[in-house]
């Protein structure tokens, strides 16, 4: 019976890891790759004395260690299944050693599904986790000690060292201690007060400590320890939920009845409380899952990773909307050779949907940068790069915006301060490959002029010295340009810039900067933005049209004229056959 | 705990290799060895921690020697860079205060010869050092800010305390820390933020201020205490940040307009004059160590940005008198640099009045974003010119100041990578000669610095450690109180 019953949970166990691991992998891979961006993990004694030099840190330490691995989604995946079934299960110990019922293993899930759908946040750091985990070890180890004597030694070194590597989370032990002490019948009065006063002096101990240990740490943050949170100035009352929950769910079980006398209705209990927590949980789960966000972060991997043809499949699905994803969605059609002719077929916001402005923030200069670098400048793309890792509000570094500081200062001929990221970076687990590879190259002029995407950008990089301007993008793009007129990306910028910002007037100006670049067949915007100036000022436009614009797209003006000026609600008269117009979007966006 | 930790591990480590590293038949090469950092041939004062030093990029055994004149010795092993006992290496400093020193570097790469280089000389300069350095640790970033924090250094050993770190106040930056002729009792700090305000230290007693004042620009700047130590000159400024599109060029910081002012510690008063507010750019304000003069850097106005790289500055000068806390009626300009193109920032008197080190650069007073930025000393008896080439690289080299002998300066460079600031320590006599720099000594050099995400900007000596109580500070920090001043700006002229 009892093997049987170990089998069940075992299952159990598995289906919620299962779950976990088919969410975080198909649901919410990108998610995982965010974390992975903004985290340094170096195998360096300086970088674990660091992080294990306040409290919570092993937690952090072992978390950042992780977090590596959700660069490949389904590794991540993988280990945040691990880490909640973990959690579940020595709920499920601690929980068992109390007091065995029916109802413990499935009571067991409700804080391993409360924490998976905190965990939907993406600020929500994998350290957590971590903490919990080393606070319940505790906890369980503690129930494994029989001695009086012994108990009152593991409580004097287990507290504090509990605290020190997983931060504010020794409240679960320390409650669920003296709980489990003044509940059991077994114990004598004598032993329930020592232990008590025991555990108490060693909190109040560690609480007064703090501040002489840490002076540097507001007092607050260090009671939290390890940061659960992406922004330590803040804490998520889910925090103090889940803590509450993890002391209430083994201690619940004190209450319960150890087995109920029919057979039959402790299997009905069992499986009943079991399906409802399992409802409940993912629905609570699905209901902090945030599917826009989820988005725009594959956007962004997609684009980090330059897989374009994936971005153009995805926007092809579902066409993005913020600006973020729309800005990542048009670099991939232009580095694709795409965006003059297919641009306007995707929902368009405005210039902001090209290059984004630049914010204090880690995520939105982290993916304008890539827009930057791969037109050529350079030194934006590295101010970008600089202060999305400055902005990371917990103080970390970012691997990802690293790696790209040792590509901008490898492409601006900056060796040595390149040579530095790239000696700090071989001390990561999957940027060392590549960043041996190119301590390699440095100084290798014909190396690095000949590589296929430095050599391309030292190429087209701007040489001559202009100041940037948030509010002048069309005039950076314009110098650019104006340096080399080969330079197929910045001629495509700026015009889409202009037609973005329904400046027709300069794309007219620009337009002929294009000759050199030789397009086959003018693009189709462009011939759909020159054949309607040119109606503006001309009869019979589409006889007298002097550029190559081509018999569909006169005929299609027409039509979209005729459709204009007669229907009663243009807008949606146009929608079904002239979204994918850029005069659709002059009217109406 | 983090100390308790490395002193345990490099405890074991050294122990274990002290064991078993021998030179064996070493190949003589007449090649100074490609220490990091280059220690070969400096002059360092009597007091200084350990010279610990490595090889970068190198994989191996190394055994240093040093040999005095007067018969002590001090070997260090190591695999990467040696470590120096720090009581052994004080008692051969002091046993050769005045003298010199050998030092005999051999290595061993992986499974290559033993190498023994040429011999290097450290000298040991019988003046002391002020024990501490007061520095702020910050990325070299643009606009944003992580972590940083204002920290002292014991000079004589490795240790590195916070003074302040911007965990305990996140979101908020902090610059502009300034001390009364090195003496750590007397501290000026700004804070920029949520919480911020210019915290003045005098003694025990700490109070926080807004220096921003209905009739000022902004908030007060670039402080420099009066040798008396009741004045704090600062400049006020209007500052933009733009940024270059080419390589080799980062970031411009200009002003849009800046004056000078002086604040009255007693009397909790902004003083200036007409001269100090003109239409003209004043910044970087200083007083002589007698306190009769304010020395501070002035240019024309230009139109920002168009014409920032018209912008060039003076070394001048202003009478000052304590008593009355009045200025002079004209302002002497000391060195006309925009005449030769060049422009000036950070004049800095030595403690003995004679010298002014200053920073020349092509344009502007942001001289840390300017390669061609370099140090230069007038001096003030003579009225000559000195380019300090002695100290400085084809890199930046910008802040300075002095340590309270006159003998020794601190001044920070980009020498190293291009970017990352490192202070660099250098004695000058009191004709002029400039000594060797060495760069600010480590326990480990390559972590502190190579692996090290930080600037080291704003050196300043102290005497002293900075004693306060943190947990007070951040509790006045979070009040909304700031004590207010008053500004008065047509402090009479002397007659």
């Amino acid at each position: 019976m009892e093997k049987k019953s170990a089998t069940t949970h075992f299952l159990l166990s598995a289906l919620f890891g299962l779950s976990v691991f088919l969410f975080f992998g198909l649901v919410y891979p990108h998610h995982l790759h965010y974390h992975e961006q903004f985290q340094l993990f170096l195998s360096t004694p300086a970088y674990f004395l660091q992080l294990m030099a306040k409290p919570g840190g092993l937690a952090e330490y072992m978390a950042s260690f992780l977090t590596q691995f959700f660069l490949f989604s389904w590794s991540g995946a993988a280990i945040m299944a691990v880490l909640l079934t973990s959690l579940q299960m020595i709920i499920a110990g601690v929980s068992r050693r109390l007091r065995e019922n029916p109802l413990y293993y499935p009571l067991s899930f409700i804080p391993a599904f409360f924490f998976w759908s905190l965990l939907c946040d993406e600020n929500m750091m994998p350290s957590g986790i971590l903490s919990v985990l080393i606070a319940m070890v505790t906890w369980r180890g503690y129930l494994e000690v029989k001695h009086i004597g012994w108990k009152t030694v593991y409580l004097l070194f287990l507290i504090p060292i509990t605290y020190w590597f997983g931060g504010g989370s020794a409240v679960i032990p320390v409650l669920g201690i003296i709980t489990c002490e003044w509940m059991n019948k077994e114990s004598r009065w004598s032993n329930k007060v020592l232990i008590t006063l025991c555990t108490l002096s060693v909190t109040v101990a560690v609480l007064l400590l703090i501040p002489l240990l840490l002076p540097q740490f507001p007092y607050k943050r260090m009671l939290f320890g390890t940061d659960f949170f992406r922004f330590p100035v803040y804490y998520p009352t889910g925090i103090p939920v889940l803590w509450g929950l993890l002391w209430l769910i083994p201690v619940i079980n004190l209450f319960l009845p150890a087995s109920l006398k029919k057979t039959g209705k402790s299997r009905l209990l069992f499986i009943s409380s079991l399906v409802l927590i399992f409802v409940a949980g993912g629905l609570l789960v699905m209901a902090n899952r945030d599917a826009g966000k989820e988005e725009v972060m594959a956007y962004d991997h997609y684009v980090r990773m330059q897989h374009w043809d994936k971005v153009i499949k995805m926007a092809d699905r579902r066409s993005p909307s913020s600006p973020l994803a729309v800005a990542c969605l048009n670099l991939a059609l232009c580095k694709s050779g795409k965006m003059s002719d297919n641009m306007f077929h995707y929902f368009q916001n405005g210039p902001e949907g090209l290059i984004p402005t630049f914010t204090r923030d880690f995520t939105i200069p982290m993916i304008t940068g890539e827009i930057y670098y791969h037109l050529g400048f350079i030194n934006t793309a590295q101010r970008f790069a600089f202060e999305a890792m400055e902005s990371l509000p917990n103080y970390w570094k970012s691997g990802r915006a690293l790696k790209r500081l040792a590509e901008t200062n490898l492409i601006n001929g900056e060796y040595k301060v390149a040579a530095k990221y790239l000696r700090i970076l071989t001390h990561t687990t999957f940027y060392k490959k590549w960043a041996h590879y190119v301590l390699g190259l440095l100084r290798d002029e014909t190396a690095i002029n000949t590589h296929p995407e430095w050599g391309y950008l030292r190429t087209y990089r701007s040489k001559t010295d202009f100041l940037d301007s948030e509010n002048e993008k069309d005039m950076m793009l314009g110098i650019l340009l104006q340096q080399n007129l080969t330079h197929y990306m910045a001629y495509e910028y700026l015009l889409s810039y202009c037609l973005l910002a329904k400046d027709l007037e300069h794309f007219m100006e620009y337009f002929p900067l294009g000759m050199k670049l030789r397009y086959d067949t003018l693009p189709l915007s462009y011939q759909e933005a020159l054949l309607y100036v040119w109606s503006l000022s001309h009869e019979d436009p589409l006889k007298t049209v002097p550029y190559s614009v081509s018999d569909k797209v006169r005929q299609q003006l027409a039509a979209y004229q005729q459709l204009y000026l007669n229907a009663s609600d243009p807008e949606q008269a146009l929608k079904k056959n002239y979204s994918g117009t850029y005069w659709y979007y002059l009217h109406f966006r | 705990m983090k100390k308790i930790i490395q002193i345990v591990a490099i405890g074991c480590l050294s122990v274990s290799m002290a064991c078993c590293i021998k030179v064996k038949d070493p190949q003589i090469t007449g090649e100074l060895p490609p220490v990091f950092p280059d220690y070969c041939g400096v002059t360092v004062p009597v007091n200084i921690a350990p010279l610990n030093f490595g090889f970068a990029d190198f994989e191996g055994n190394m055994y240093v020697s040093i040999q005095s004149n007067k018969g002590g010795t001090l070997t260090a092993t190591g695999r990467k860079s040696v470590r120096f006992n720090p009581e052994r290496w004080k008692n051969l400093l002091k046993e050769n205060s005045g003298d010199s020193l050998l030092v005999t570097v051999s290595a061993r790469a992986k499974n290559e010869q033993w190498v023994q280089y040429k011999p290097f000389t450290i000298y040991v300069s019988s003046i002391p050092v002020n024990e501490y350095l007061a520095y702020r640790l910050i990325a070299p970033g643009y606009e944003v800010y992580s972590k940083m924090g204002i920290y002292q250094r014991d000079l004589t050993s490795f240790r590195e305390e916070a003074i302040l770190e911007n965990t305990l106040i996140p979101s908020n930056c902090m610059n502009c820390h300034s001390f009364s002729r090195n003496d750590p009792g007397k501290m000026s700090l700004h804070i920029r933020g949520p919480l911020g305000g210019t915290i003045m230290k005098d003694g025990d007693s700490v109070q926080i201020f807004n220096t921003k004042t209905d009739s000022t620009l902004g908030n007060c700047v670039y402080p420099y205490w009066h040798p008396g130590g009741r004045y704090i000159t600062y400049s006020v400024n209007t500052t933009l940040q733009i940024f270059h599109a080419i390589q080799n060029e980062r970031v411009e910081v200009v002003d849009l307009a800046s004056d000078i002012v002086v604040l009255d510690t007693r009397t909790n008063r902004l003083l200036s004059c007409d001269l100090l507010k003109t239409n003209d750019f004043e910044t970087f304000p200083s007083f002589s160590p007698d306190g009769k003069t304010l020395y501070f850097s002035s240019s024309a106005f230009k139109s920002i940005p168009q014409e920032y790289k018209e912008v060039r500055y003076n070394l001048c000068a202003i009478a000052f008198d304590p008593d009355s806390g009045t200025f002079g009626d004209k302002v002497d300009t000391l060195v006309n640099a925009a005449a030769i193109g060049k422009s000036i920032s950070y004049g800095r008197p030595s403690p003995d009045g004679k010298y002014i080190m200053f920073t020349l650069s092509d344009y502007g007073n942001f001289s840390i974003w300017h390669k061609e930025a370099n140090l230069w000393l007038l001096n003030l008896e003579d009225g000559s010119l000195k380019e300090l080439t002695d100290v400085n690289s084809p890199d930046v080299e910008s802040y300075h100041s002095w340590s309270s002998e006159g003998f020794w300066f601190v001044f920070s460079s980009r020498r190293l990578d291009g970017l990352y600031t490192r202070l660099f320590l250098a004695g000058i006599s009191r004709d002029g000669t400039v000594s060797k720099p060495f760069l600010l000594p480590q326990k480990d050099p390559f972590a502190c610095y190579d692996a090290s995400f930080f600037s080291y900007n704003v050196p300043e000596f102290l005497t002293g450690p900075v004693k306060w109580d943190v947990r007070k500070m951040y509790r006045a920090l979070n009040k909304p109180e700031r004590k207010t001043l008053e500004y008065i700006g047509d402090q009479n002229l002397i007659q």
